[in-house]
């Protein structure tokens, strides 16, 4: 683009900085209340469990004990999620994992309401539960739903399978599990509801779908949307971690119940880690072809996703994760059978990523390997098999957008990281350590993906003075969009950043633009914003004012809206790609990352010391918020690869706050040098894509690559601790997972699932496709 | 009872503190690092805190007397780091003090309060192990640090009884230490397993943290080390270990870091030619 720009592309300082920098009570749950009241939720004692009885007496009698509620105090539907409403708001026939909620209290304290759940006696049966995605899918397992264990199965065939691993120079064939990742935020779940004066129910709530959590809370009341307004924004954090409900319908049900005076829920760590969604754990059996000149000939794969006891954001989860199966590069031919099930093991759901980072290290690994066994340059050899424009990918979609692949390819290869890798492993300090350097590269899929209603609207408001108040429902999670929003309202409005107040997440006065999710609140809110703001310079044109403060005069005196509103659709693709619900999606983010990792042989540690996070943005609205994200996915991604997983054992927690749950400090995080590459998109706002969650995604396999690197050994299991690294190291026998054992409960697996998959009744939301030649699996 | 109504005591004097802790079911309150967190958690509910900040000017010193150091009980570990007494004199003590948490953490957390917790991960205790120290009970007696720890959270203390400070022998000038520490993470990590380790002409100190119920000595280990074996040191301390395995880390992998973390040390102090490491060279 060559019009000069002012306000686009440039890294102005957040808008939200000073605040939160300052330490002001910015989030929703640390703001002082007036009168307010306590509530709590009483949590399920066993993992999978029928109820028998649930007594609230005592706990009512319990002086400031205000309420006490359970399912029969639910007016509406007893059960939420996005997809499928099959979580119960308040549990009443059985639990099905240790987060499922019973009871509600309020009280006038925290402590007393603390003190009330004790009294709350519920009588259980317990039942078998099945802790293993795998195991879930056997005939016999026991049953999280009476409607079968399997939540969704997506099968994509394309080509010639069998003939291209038969011609094949290579096969790589792999297990790879990864785990269940905690989101973490700096913010626990929580917030604030209040029934108004007039009648209204207010929540105040940190979350990522203002609107959708409206018509799910109205769902459950059996109340008008209308007479509930969701404040939603700011968060303190939320990586799709506050895409579901998070505790509106309990602050909802409460404030009913409380005569007007606000309830206040925020979960301790402890409870946000055992109630709240988790990044799915995946097994993903890969299998990878490629001819003796490198040329990648076929793509197989098995994938397991555990979603807990609840579907929540599953069913898509998995199916971006198949999307994504074959990366950026081309795939002749590819077989993929993907399974999202049903355990008592929490809930998972929607994380950065959404299932992407899960196949891409057995995938990136895979690829590692096949470049040793035919001596070739790891990146060479991916340059050799990237998508050009034009191409189709791996599950056949047509990639007309913008493909970044081969300019992100480039910025990598010359990225210090890469290019002085070998002087760089050689400065290794300590004899017992050893050096390597890795990469991972990868795409991801923007938006929510075809046939989905994917839509994007904002309001701008004219103000005395020439000001402007830009509305719009997606949410500052703390990304910088609200900084990003004021950048394209000023630029389209030509007035300066300072001028525009962004409000967020306001159901009573933005404009529905759907979830900060999928890495679409850039491309979203900024298209609605340009529309939006070309409203606003008719206006302006209309009243044949000079300025935005005289044209407000003018306005006012004339009786003119000075309020105008618009809207648009998101692009997708011209085709669905058969049985895969969503899929494909249109437009993608790019990146790739280079790793230098340091192993001490002694112990197993692994210390992330630098990486290159290359990202193609389309344009970049704000640079420094690019890196920003970008380092903040860098560390993410090193604890995913290296650290995070909350561990449960026959569904229970065992490390549910953060002395146990161990994420990265800053001591863990390595120096990211961040490169941005703009590959413009004609079909973005300002030619801008999106990027948020890309930045998590290549570094696991770039980490993975860098160990191998370094000492010799594949991981296949993250996260890679210093215990898993050693006993690798070690050649310990019990450190390879992939046994003849796990071989054939895998192939028992595909034949359970085939068999399910022809008698389990359709599931209650969406269509559970069937793959065309499934008769031969 | 609930949290709130716990009632929390600040005596002036160590005399009025005592007496507070006479009252069964009470318990002192130093730093707080750890007692917050156990409070919060239910497992411990005393009927009293009895809070010891107000004897900082009695029990937050660090003391030279000729040949021996004290530090007391309410000494901070940001204090021990700052002096430059304890890097001079006492360096193994420095070096395991700062691995602890992190810096407000250092900044709160104090040298008795990492004694009354009692876990064999306390990163402070094989130093102190190491440097055969002596605590101070009430100001009048003195008992070894190893006959002080029963197991995890137990002491050999009287209701009442209160750590007061904590004497060792300085460090002579030509002796090497370290101390070597395997958590999840660069900070605030609690010890899957350590080593302090002590060496001189003709003398050797090894403990080992987080491999057993308390924090050990390893004599067969020092044994090795002063007749110059380094991996026969590396598996005697193999061998003392009786580490368990929980959701951090296996027992056999605490027991292999046990040795190779020796090891670690003695490349570290010494130079990595005169050990040749188990670990060797996976490729
Ligand atoms: C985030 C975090 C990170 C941590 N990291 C580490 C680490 O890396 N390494 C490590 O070793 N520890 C670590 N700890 C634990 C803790 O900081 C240390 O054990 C610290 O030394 C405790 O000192 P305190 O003064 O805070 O003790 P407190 O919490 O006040 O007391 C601890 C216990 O000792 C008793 N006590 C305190 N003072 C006396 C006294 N004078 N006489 C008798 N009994 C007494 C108390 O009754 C209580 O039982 C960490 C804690 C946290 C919260």
């Amino acid at each position: 683009m060559t019009n000069q720009q002012t306000w686009i592309g440039k890294s102005v300082h957040r808008v939200d900085a000073p605040a939160k920098l300052k330490g002001e009570p910015v989030y929703m749950t640390d703001r002082p209340l007036e009168n307010p009241c306590f509530g709590r939720v009483l949590r399920s004692r066993y993992p999978h469990a029928r109820i028998l009885r649930i007594d609230t007496a005592k706990a009512s009698a319990l002086p400031g004990v205000i309420c006490v509620l359970t399912h029969k105090d639910v007016p509406g539907l007893n059960g939420f999620g996005i997809v499928i409403p099959d979580q119960p708001v308040l549990c009443f026939d059985k639990v099905r994992m240790m987060g499922d909620a019973l009871a509600l209290v309020a009280a006038e304290t925290p402590e007393i309401a603390a003190a009330a759940l004790d009294l709350i006696e519920v009588d259980y049966e317990p039942l078998p539960i099945v802790d293993d995605a795998l195991a879930a899918i056997m005939p016999g397992s026991p049953l999280v739903h009476e409607t079968g264990n399997i939540h969704l199965r997506t099968v994509i065939r394309r080509g010639e399978v069998a003939q291209a691993f038969a011609e094949a120079a290579v096969v790589v064939d792999h297990v790879y599990f990864t785990p269940r990742q905690a989101h973490m935020f700096l913010e626990t779940e929580g917030g604030v509801g209040q029934l108004m004066p007039n009648g209204e129910l207010h929540i105040w709530c940190p979350a990522q779908a203002a609107f959708r959590d409206r018509l799910q809370v109205a769902r459950l009341l059996g109340w008008d949307p209308e007479r509930i307004r969701e404040y939603s924004s700011p968060s303190g954090g939320a990586f799709g971690g506050k895409d579901e409900l998070t505790v509106q319908h309990y602050l909802a049900l409460l404030a009913l119940h409380t005569g007007g005076r606000p309830v206040k829920i925020h979960l301790s760590r402890e409870e946000s880690t055992v109630a709240g969604i988790k990044r799915h754990p995946f097994m993903v059996q890969m299998r990878t072809a490629a001819a003796a000149d490198g040329t990648f000939l076929a793509q197989e794969a098995f994938v397991v996703a555990d979603t807990g006891a609840y579907a929540s954001l599953g069913g898509p989860v998995l199916n971006l994760a198949i999307e994504h199966i074959g990366g950026v590069y081309r795939f002749p031919s590819l077989n993929v059978e993907g399974y999202c099930v049903y355990t008592n093991n929490g809930i998972s759901g929607a994380f950065r990523g959404f299932g992407v980072p899960q196949v891409l290290v057995a995938l990136e690994s895979n690829i590692d390997e096949i470049a040793r066994r035919l001596g070739r340059d790891p990146l060479d050899l991916r340059r050799q098999n990237l998508i050009q424009r034009g191409d189709l990918s791996a599950i056949g979609n047509p990639m007309t957008t913008g493909v970044g692949n081969q300019a992100v390819l480039e910025a990598l290869e010359n990225s210090p990281t890469w290019k002085e890798r070998t002087a760089k492993k050689a400065a290794v300090t300590d004899p017992w350590k050893r050096r390597g350097v890795g990469i991972g590269l990868c795409m991801q899929g923007l938006g929510l993906g075809k046939g989905i209603p994917d839509y994007g609207a904002a309001v701008i408001e004219l103000l005395p003075g020439g000001k402007f108040k830009v509305g719009i429902s997606i949410q500052e999670i703390g990304t910088g969009n609200q900084t990003a929003y004021a950048q394209f309202a000023a630029e389209a409005l030509g007035c300066d950043v300072a001028d525009v107040e962004v409000i967020q997440g306001d159901t009573g006065y933005s404009a529905d633009a759907g979830t900060v999710t999928a890495t679409r609140s850039v491309f979203t809110g900024g298209k609605a914003i340009q529309i939006t703001a070309e409203k606003m310079v008719a206006l302006l044109r209309s009243t044949g004012a000079e300025s935005y403060a005289a044209a407000y005069a003018v306005a006012r005196e004339r009786g003119l809206e000075t309020k105008v509103r618009g809207s648009f659709a998101w692009p997708e693709a011209d085709e669905e790609i058969p049985g895969a619900f969503g899929l494909p999606h249109h437009i993608y983010g790019y990146g790739a990352q280079a790793a230098l990792v340091e192993v001490d042989t002694l112990t197993g540690e692994v210390q992330v010391l630098e990486v290159a996070s290359v990202v193609d943005t389309g344009k970049s609205i704000n640079p420094m918020g690019v890196e920003g994200q970008s380092e903040g996915g860098v560390a993410q991604g090193v604890g995913l690869a290296l650290m995070e997983d909350t561990v449960v054992r026959e569904g229970r927690f065992l490390n549910a706050n953060m002395s146990n749950y161990i994420i990265p400090t800053a001591g863990d995080v390595p120096k990211v040098e961040t490169f941005i590459v703009e590959v413009h998109e004609e079909k973005g706002p300002s030619g801008a894509k999106g990027m948020g969650e890309v930045p998590i995604v290549p570094t696991m396999p770039a980490i993975f690559g860098a160990i191998y690197d370094a000492v010799g050994v594949q991981m296949f299991r993250a996260p890679a601790t210093p215990e898993r690294v050693y006993m690798a190291m070690m050649g310990d026998p019990s450190a390879t997972e992939d046994t003849p054992a796990l071989r054939a409960r895998i192939a028992e697996g595909r034949r359970a699932g085939l068999a399910a998959q022809l008698h389990q009744t359709e599931g209650e939301g969406y269509a559970q496709p069937k793959g065309p030649e499934d008769e031969e699996a | 009872m609930l949290q709130a109504d716990v009632p929390v005591y600040t005596p002036a004097t160590l005399a009025e503190a005592r007496q507070l802790l006479q009252e069964p079911g009470t318990r002192p309150v130093a730093g707080g690092t750890d007692a917050m967190v156990r409070f919060k958690d239910g497992v411990w509910r005393p009927t009293a805190w009895v809070n010891l900040l107000r004897l900082r000017g009695e029990l937050a010193y660090i003391r030279e007397d000729g040949d021996w150091l004290e530090v007391g009980a309410l000494t901070t570990f940001s204090e021990l780091l700052a002096s430059r007494v304890v890097r001079e004199r006492a360096p193994l003590l420095a070096k395991a003090v700062r691995t602890v948490g992190g810096p407000a953490i250092r900044n709160m957390g104090t040298i008795g309060g990492n004694i009354g917790t009692a876990s064999p991960a306390g990163d402070s205790l094989p130093a102190l192990y190491a440097l055969d120290a002596e605590v101070l009970v009430n100001g009048v007696t003195t008992i070894g640090i190893a006959e002080l720890m029963l197991g995890p959270g137990r002491l050999k203390l009287q209701a009442g009884d209160l750590i007061t400070g904590v004497r060792f022998r300085a460090q002579a000038p030509d002796e090497v230490c370290t101390f070597e520490k395997l958590g999840l993470r660069a900070a605030h990590a609690i010890s899957l397993a350590s080593v302090a380790v002590r060496l001189a002409p003709g003398m050797a100190r090894v403990a080992l943290g987080a491999v057993a119920p308390t924090v050990i000595r390893v004599p067969d280990a020092e044994a090795a080390l002063v007749a110059g074996h380094a991996a026969a040191a590396a598996a005697a301390a193999q061998e003392a270990a009786r580490p368990i395995s929980d959701v951090r880390a296996s027992a056999e992998y605490r027991r292999a870091m046990a040795g190779n973390l020796l090891l670690r040390g003695l490349m570290r102090m010494l130079g990595p030619n005169l050990v040749s490491p188990i670990g060797g060279d996976p490729r």
